[in-house]
């Protein structure tokens, strides 16, 4: 199941098809991939002690509030650059029909850039946020842990999105026919 | 307010030219705002808006229910679901693609989703759809709009998203799609049956419905105690609709882990596929709200509450021509990023609209049948041509069947749920009752 993804690549292909083969998608996803994946179950169990401690041992867990926040910031932003490489982000490809294979390619290549360029933008903006949230010493209200680190690491993972989605502008997995998967190949 | 309409041009620019829609968003709200107000402030909010965010506790539920709906997916209680359906519906001609329409709504209890719900049931019921020789119009058809009722019945992360930006309250908002819900289900079997009455090529002679196993009767039991499990908990006062996603999500495991058909590579994939569609609905969510902040400031939606007020427009006729830009852009747009990009612009008119409804007189009330009336306008849009995501679910599933088979096949579902619409808008209390009674 694979609702977000259009382009109609198979679950274990996980590149940029044969040019930089399926290594950087493996890459990712035993990385990053295996943070978020542990923060995603800490986020159910955080919440799963919360409510049972609560009415069951009179015992709810303290700053659940807060772990849950940061968790759902690392999180994020650790599966970013997994959204970007297998090309989750929603676009909309009304025109592709209309286009010839060349102008496709220029759109495609544009679009590379264009998020590139954005995420750049994010990257340096979250870091100069990290920086200041740094100087200032600002933590959680409860816990007192420091919001710096998180914004470090989203400042990293919007840079590393930003060279994936321009890798992802020049070599355009959707050139490679996605219509000819046979019947119940997804049974 | 020309601004926001140069600003509303270059976005669509854009996204036809296939830039992703989030970072389109960013874009033109963050340069928006920056010629706006300086460069000086735009560039503080990209930072803050990004950051705070990603750390927005209400924001948890988003990973937590998809997690939930896709563990649930694998856990082989889809099946149970259509079986017991097709028990109930089996015996009429057409009752196959019928129990696709009940099963996806049975789904859609315990899936926050449209296109996971689709996805699901499409595995489910396609094949059986397809050894007894049913139409593949009508068998993706019944499956595509089944699977719309996703957003609609509780749980549903579109109806968060709509609390979350109109501060409505999201107990309120599951409540009340509970009736359009099963209204929904009533239409679509009425389709179906109204479909193969006037083509009876489309499904063949009833079959004996094929007995359940034991597996399809406990995953019809794990649906239904899941479902009253979240809303117990909701409504009793147990925990949150936030927490509930945490809880949903904890006995989603215990589920499959419990009737032992979720291994840990599938239990990998379904958190890989989660952790992704969670950073999509992020990037789309910040993107829709530095855009936001730049029509705000430039006044749209102030401006469009003026004209309304000043011009003395009947408010039935504000309503429907709010529901003709849904259907146009539902065309065009992706159903989260339609939703994020107007819900700001219009809710504050729900306020000034006087429908001389008892129930619609308090503005909260009003904001939930709102809500109610555009997740249904949304569903319309994910089975609307060209970009209706559903059916492009169906078609990533089934490779062969041409996409226009598919559209041809959602057509009666679109009129029922034309109709739908119809009612709940005249009949408020539709979506309205169940909320009073709280």
């Amino acid at each position: 199941m694979d609702p977000f993804g259009r382009r109609g690549r198979a679950v274990t292909d996980g590149g940029f098809g044969g040019v930089f083969g399926d290594n950087l998608g493996r890459w990712l996803e035993r990385t990053l991939g295996v943070v978020a994946a542990i923060l995603l179950l800490c986020l159910v169990a955080v919440t799963c002690i919360d409510v049972v401690g609560r009415y069951f041992l009179d015992a709810p867990l303290s700053g659940a509030f807060e772990i849950t926040e940061l968790m759902l910031a690392a999180l994020v932003f650790s599966a970013l650059p997994l959204t970007t490489e297998r090309r989750e982000h929603v676009e909309v490809d009304l025109l592709q029909m209309a286009f010839g294979k060349n102008t496709n390619q220029l759109l495609n290549l544009f679009a590379g850039f264009f998020s590139m360029a954005l995420l750049m933008t994010f990257s340096w903006r979250l870091f100069s946020h990290a920086l200041s949230a740094a100087a200032d010493g600002a933590t959680t209200n409860a816990l007192a842990i420091p919001l710096a680190p998180f914004g470090y690491l989203a400042a990293v993972s919007c840079l590393l999105s930003a060279g994936i989605a321009f890798l992802r502008g020049v070599v355009d997995p959707a050139q490679t026919p996605s219509d000819t998967g046979s019947e119940g190949s997804h049974d | 307010m020309t601004e926001s309409l140069v600003g509303f041009g270059i976005l669509l620019g854009l996204i036809l030219l296939r830039v992703p829609i989030a970072f389109a968003m960013a874009a033109v709200g963050g340069i928006g705002f920056a010629l706006m107000r300086g460069w000086e402030p735009a560039w503080a909010m990209t930072g803050q808006v990004a950051f705070d965010t990603a750390l927005s506790y209400s924001l948890s539920v988003i990973p937590l229910f998809i997690f939930m709906g896709n563990v649930l997916a694998l856990s082989g209680v889809a099946h149970g679901l259509f079986a017991a359906a097709d028990r109930a519906f089996g015996r009429l001609r057409g009752g196959l693609a019928m129990a696709s329409v009940l099963s996806c709504g049975g789904f859609s209890a315990v899936c926050g989703s449209s296109l996971a719900t689709a996805a699901t049931m499409s595995k489910v019921a396609m094949p059986s759809m397809r050894r007894f020789g049913y139409a593949d119009s009508l068998a993706t058809g019944s499956i595509a709009a089944g699977g719309t009722l996703g957003i609609l019945i509780p749980p549903s992360v579109i109806l968060i998203i709509y609390g979350l930006l109109t501060e409505s309250n999201i107990a309120k908002l599951f409540i009340a799609g509970v009736i359009p819900g099963i209204i929904g289900v009533l239409f679509y079997l009425l389709a179906v049956m109204a479909a193969v009455r006037l083509n009876p090529s489309l499904a063949p002679d009833a079959a004996e419905p094929e007995p359940m196993s034991r597996s399809d009767r406990i995953g019809v039991i794990c649906v239904i105690g899941l479902f009253l499990f979240i809303m117990v908990g909701i409504y009793g006062g147990f925990f949150t609709p936030t927490e509930a996603a945490g809880m949903g999500a904890g006995a989603a495991l215990v589920i499959a882990l419990g009737l032992r058909t979720l291994d840990m590579k599938g239990l990998f994939q379904a958190i890989l596929e989660s952790i992704r569609a969670t950073a999509m609905i992020f990037a789309v969510i910040i993107g829709a709200e530095l855009f936001t902040n730049f029509i705000n400031f430039a006044g749209l939606p102030d401006a469009l509450a003026g004209f309304v007020t000043d011009a003395e427009l009947s408010p039935w006729m504000v309503i429907a021509a709010i529901i003709a830009i849904y259907l146009l852009l539902g065309c065009v747009l992706e159903s989260l990023s339609m939703i994020l990009l107007t819900v700001p612009v219009f809710y504050p008119l729900m306020y000034e609209l006087d429908f001389g409804y008892e129930l619609l007189s308090d503005p909260e009330n009003a904001l939930i049948w709102f809500a109610i009336i555009v997740v249904v306008v949304t569903e319309i849009s994910l089975i609307t041509p060209p970009v209706g995501m559903n059916v492009f679910v169906l078609k990533g599933v089934l490779r062969n069947v041409p996409l226009g088979t598919i559209f041809r096949g959602v057509l009666p579902f679109w009129i029922a749920d034309i109709f739908r619409l119809a009612l709940l808008i005249f009949v408020p209390g539709l979506s309205l009752w169940l909320v009073a009674s709280m």
